[in-house]
């Protein structure tokens, strides 16, 4: 196991300075540049030049590069070139409340797509399979942008239960905060569900037909313990699995989420960064997004592991 | 069919997480104490005390530098913490802010008094020095001050008593009042910048409201501030600005009462907002203004026929009625808003829509097939949609013109680089006199410099007009100057929209900008009704 | 091949999506405006659908959105399956690049797709041509590790050792002997990522990143149906239908695929 963790933690590192590298080069390739951002159309060429130097884009790039990993190595996200404020200060904050979207949307996604899953795979092929199935193809095919819409549509326009407010957070106003998260938590749940409910049919299925299952039932043991001991167990697995890929999906979903119903999550923090070329930024949220998926990656692994050390690693 | 190892569920990452999220409530002030929320009526007639307005905002506050704009909306949020020495009255005349006296002492010397005993947030008091600092501080270049290019003529301002400073000019420049009223000519406290802070993040005026926090993305707060030198103001115990860049939510908040009041009503909505009795709308078309801009050195629009000819091909009318579904205007005369100097209706309808006109300029050009790209931004729909609805009418006239749309950024990095020949965009009087057409068409302006246009007529009534004092020989002088820039046509106008604001009928005293320029003083006499 | 034509799924789902490619591609035929023309009154209901806030027939910005957004798609999902494939094959080939070219490939693979995408487009600028190639480019990962895999697996084969014993050269191999064996998951991960590839586009061109106007795209239309949804909600809720059915009939028929070419997995429904 710690040879694992060793060797995973080396090819991260690895991977998160390949990124890295990539990002700063990146943004840098971006045509505009954050002093005509910040100054606006009005400005002359000469406020211009003078601004470009406050933000100390002249110096040559290899410098800029090498500052670059020196701060963030000394834990300094770098500072807006736009707004002045460090982006340790602004980026968990962003990066939280995007978090709280999506373990919210993966909680509801397992808690009401294992049962779904379920269901649907011991009464296979009869209606409620059927339903199950044809619910979650639905949950899939209609993309995120459009469920948030027709949401919004549904709760805040024509039947306004919950109607648009002003963004607050838990701690001044928990119970107006936990009314702002129904619409985007389920937005982002009803794909995630339908996702999770696939996967565990499919899983279950296949465990069902296993060998060790039927030998199970030969040796006599009841039906509903052979469901729970051996085919739910070695179905989770997979279901696991999807769960994980299914976070990433998530964060870039929230990208929309966030847009349709105005939460400042990390994913407005990198559109709003993006259209002022506030390189710092910028870098600071693709590092970030990558470091999350990455770390997910690395602990489900291990989590996986010691779930079924008898799994397969690649 | 099972994936590899990609992902699996992590109990780790689910806590990290939620300690993340745990965080991502601590350390802010979005909130508003309940306490300040309650409102007391006052004496009949008298406005109510108390309170907290929620105004939502078209854009995030990018920073507080009190001397650089970068939109109406953080305009408006400094105009609460900050004061200029000069503003605007209900009828838009210029009148003391901080100033209690103030005016010409010679032809090229501006005396302000200022009121006595003025203070800043920090209790300090407000001297001839800080007005002193504050416009060196403005025409320092390394300040990018968005007047400090308008601040050419004045040499320094000396401070020669406590509480009265004197504006020396090298050259007479009648537009100075109106620069000093200008929404980011703001005062600062000498000592305050001195000591290191970083005006952009923090906040220290003389204004109503004093700065109590912000949250980028979430909300920028500001509390009541008990030493006002106006008496008896503010009304309210502090205003909250929420950000609202979507225009549905926006709209959506205020119907809803999430918040009181909103700025940059989305034209689509204009007409629900008129229609609801709960709300109120406060617009006029006199601020802004979309033209079509040519590099004036590129052939064939080196050839003034040509420029005109597309002046011409412009239905304005119908751009108006496809761009902005009827709210504003269009301009077919002078661009010059109601009530400046030079402003008049006589010039109206030099570029009505005549097709005809457009092919035999053309003709007379030897233009035989005019091809042009136009460029527009994509970014705002008050630039794009008129940009696009220029299109039919133009084609129709027998030009064939395409749209190229880029982002803003992008845009601004190709105008500059003079890559377009044609360009659609959209303007602002920096403030409010005639003279701020100087960064427009005089020959050191940046407009003019991005349409490489210099014609010394334009100049010399420049000058002109920043040396005469009489009003009546001023408006003689603009109103030359917009003839000659309609005739030389280095650039046609095309629309002005409706701008507007709306509120919820509990919030008084607040009115629309007077002049045609950007300002949102009225904002620091609102009141709040107890809400229904 | 007989198994696929029989199952009921992939002929419902896969007659639809021919009818909706059919319409799509060939626009011209079955409306009488330009997608630019300023037709009607603006939000009118005359026409089929009505006209859009500029004038314009929606019907016919419907069919050239369809078109564009299945353009992009099926671009992106072939320059993914092109470049993936050659690569994964490659890999699995030739067992010393694997390592390198899979460990690069798994950055790719689990870093969210949109946030990319924007990143990209920052760069090249909002295109439909962009955003086909970073759609193109972020799905090459999971073409490769199927490739990839199954490559593995048929190379221990004893087609390949005979084929290798006839003397048969590496290209040669793949291409004849490896790839007719992995065509069956290949294809379903392209059924798959047609799916994905439309809700990235669409969802990209609501965020004003993708089709620039007058281009029309599903997800623009959806984007500007926002702002008229008390007006004309049709406006809104016409493209979205659109998109939910066309990606729905994708997923049918990937999942009659995966049916039809390998029973043993999925499951009978």
């Amino acid at each position: 196991m710690t040879r694992f963790l060793l060797r995973r933690t080396g090819l991260a590192v690895f991977q998160l300075f390949v990124i890295g590298t990539l990002v700063f080069l990146l943004v840098r390739l971006i045509p505009g540049d954050p002093a005509r951002a910040a100054l606006g159309e009005t400005a002359d060429a000469e406020q211009l030049a003078h601004a470009r130097a406050l933000m100390r884009l002249n110096e040559p790039v290899a410098e800029q590069y090498a500052g670059f990993w020196a701060r963030l190595l000394h834990g300094d996200l770098g500072t807006s070139l736009i707004s002045g404020r460090a982006v340790l200060a602004d980026l968990p904050i962003r990066l939280g409340n995007t978090l709280e979207l999506v373990l919210l949307a993966l909680a509801v996604a397992l808690a009401a797509g294992i049962p779904l899953g379920r269901a649907a795979a011991l009464r296979a092929g009869r209606r409620t399979d059927h339903a199950v199935t044809g619910g979650s193809i639905l949950g899939l095919s209609a993309p995120v942008f459009v469920i948030a819409t027709l949401l919004l549509l549904l709760f805040s326009v024509y039947w306004p239960v919950l109607p648009q407010q002003r963004y607050v957070t838990l701690w001044d106003d928990p119970l107006a905060h936990l009314r702002l998260l129904v619409l985007p938590v389920l937005t982002l749940a009803i794909g995630a569900t339908a996702v999770i409910t696939r996967m565990t049919r499919a899983a279950m299925l296949e465990t069902a037909s296993a060998d060790f299952v039927r030998t199970a039932r030969a040796t006599g043991i009841a039906e509903r313990l052979v469901v729970r001991r051996h085919i739910l167990r070695n179905s989770l697995v997979p279901v696991v699995n999807a769960a994980g890929v299914e976070l990433a999906t998530l964060i870039g979903g929230t990208v929309l989420v966030e847009t349709v119903f105005g939460w400042p999550g990390l994913s407005s923090y990198l559109i709003n960064a993006v259209s002022t070329r506030d390189y710092p930024v910028i870098q600071a949220v693709v590092l970030a997004a990558a470091v999350l998926v990455i770390a997910v990656n690395l602990a489900a692994d291990v989590a996986g592991r010691l779930i079924d050390p008898r799994a397969e690693a690649v | 069919m099972h994936p590899a190892t990609m992902g699996r569920r992590s109990f780790l990452a689910a806590a990290g997480a939620a300690g993340l999220a745990a965080a991502a409530g601590c350390g802010d002030v979005s909130g508003v104490d309940p306490r300040l929320d309650r409102v007391t009526p006052g004496a009949s007639g008298r406005p109510s005390r108390g309170g907290v307005l929620r105004y939502g905002l078209s854009t995030d506050p990018v920073n507080f530098d009190p001397h650089v704009s970068t939109g109406t909306a953080s305009d408006a949020v400094r105009q609460m913490m900050y004061n200029t020495l000069l503003q605007y009255d209900a009828d838009g005349r210029i009148v003391g802010d901080l100033a209690a006296e103030h005016g010409w002492t010679s032809p090229t010397t501006y005396e302000v008094r200022l009121r006595d005993g003025v203070r800043f947030h920090d209790g300090s008091v407000l001297t001839a020095e800080d007005v002193a600092f504050t416009y060196e501080r403005m025409k320092d270049p390394d300040t990018t001050a968005t007047v400090g290019p308008f601040l050419a003529e004045l040499d320094r301002v000396d401070p020669v008593s406590r509480t009265t400073a004197v504006f020396r000019l090298s050259e007479p420049n009648a537009a100075l009042p109106a620069i000093l009223a200008s929404v980011s000519a703001n005062i600062v406290s000498k000592r305050w910048i001195e000591s290191g802070v970083d005006p952009k993040t923090h906040v220290m005026g003389t204004g109503p409201f004093r700065f109590a926090g912000r949250v980028p993305g979430v909300s920028t707060m500001m509390e009541r501030f008990d030493e006002y030198f106006e008496p008896g103001l503010p009304y309210l115990n502090g205003i909250q600005f929420v950000p609202m860049p979507d225009d549905y939510a926006r709209v959506m908040a205020l119907r809803s009462a999430a918040v009181d009041m909103i700025d940059y009503v989305p034209l689509t909505h204009v007409d629900a907002i008129r229609r609801n009795p709960r709300l109120r709308l406060y617009a006029d078309a006199t601020i802004g203004f979309g033209y079509i801009a040519f590099i004036n050195d590129r052939p064939p629009f080196d050839d003034v026929r040509v420029r005109k000819a597309i002046g011409y091909a412009l239905d304005r009318t119908e751009m108006l009625r496809t761009a902005y579904l009827g709210h504003g205007s269009p301009v077919t005369g002078g661009m010059l808003p109601k009530g400046f100097p030079g402003a008049s209706t006589d010039l109206d309808g030099t570029y009505g829509y005549d097709p005809d006109r457009t092919r035999a300029l053309l003709r007379q050009a030897g233009v035989g097939h005019l091809a042009v790209d136009m460029l527009a931004t994509s970014t705002y729909s008050v630039h794009s949609r008129p940009a696009e609805a220029a299109l039919p009418s133009l084609r129709r006239a027998g030009i064939d013109a395409g749209l190229t749309r880029l982002e803003w950024p992008s845009y601004l990095a190709v105008q500059m680089a003079h890559k377009y020949a044609v360009r659609y965009g959209g303007g602002n009087l920096l403030y409010g006199d005639p003279d701020a057409l100087r960064n427009f068409v005089g020959s050191n302006g940046t407009y003019a410099q991005y349409m490489n246009f210099s014609d010394d007529r334009v100049d010399a009534l420049l000058a002109a007009g920043r040396r005469a004092r009489d009003p009546g020989k001023r408006a003689e002088i603009y109103h030359d100057l917009e003839k000659r820039v309609l005739d030389r046509a280095p650039w046609t106008y095309t629309l002005k929209r409706d701008q507007a604001e709306a509120a919820r009928t509990n919030v008084r005293g607040y009115a629309h900008p007077p002049t045609g320029t950007w300002t949102s003083v009225a904002l620091r006499r609102t009141w709040l009704e107890e809400r229904t | 091949m007989r198994a696929v034509l029989r199952n009921r799924r992939i002929l419902i789902a896969g007659g639809f999506l021919i009818l909706v490619v059919v319409l799509s591609v060939g626009w011209r035929l079955f409306t009488p405006y330009g997608y630019q023309d300023q037709v009607a009154v603006p939000l009118s209901g005359d026409g089929l659908l009505g006209g859009d806030d500029f004038g314009r027939d929606v019907f016919t910005r419907l069919l050239v959105g369809i078109r564009t957004s299945l353009l992009v798609a099926a671009g992106s999902v072939l320059l993914a399956a092109v470049a993936g494939v050659t690569l994964g094959m490659v890999a699995g080939y030739t067992r010393r690049a694997a390592t390198v070219i899979m460990r690069a490939v798994d950055v790719l693979l689990s870093f969210p797709a949109i946030i990319l995408a924007i990143a990209v487009v920052a760069v090249l600028g909002p295109s439909v041509r962009n955003v086909l190639l970073v759609i193109g480019v972020i799905y090459i990962p999971r073409f490769a590790r199927i490739a990839y895999g199954q490559t593995l697996t048929v190379t221990r084969s004893d087609y390949v050792a005979a084929a290798q014993a006839m003397g048969s050269g590496p290209v040669r191999t793949l291409t004849r002997v490896v790839l007719p064996n992995i065509g069956g998951p290949l294809l379903v991960q392209a059924a798959l990522s047609l799916s994905f590839a439309i809700q990235t586009e669409t969802g990209l061109s609501f965020l004003g990143l993708g089709a620039q106007p007058p281009l029309s795209s599903l997800g623009t239309m959806v984007a500007a149906g926002r702002d008229f949804l008390e007006v004309r909600p049709s406006l809104l809720v016409v493209p979205a239908l659109v998109v939910v059915a066309i990606v729905l009939a994708i997923h049918v028929l990937t999942d009659g695929l995966r049916d039809a070419l390998d029973p043993r997995q999925g499951s009978p429904s």
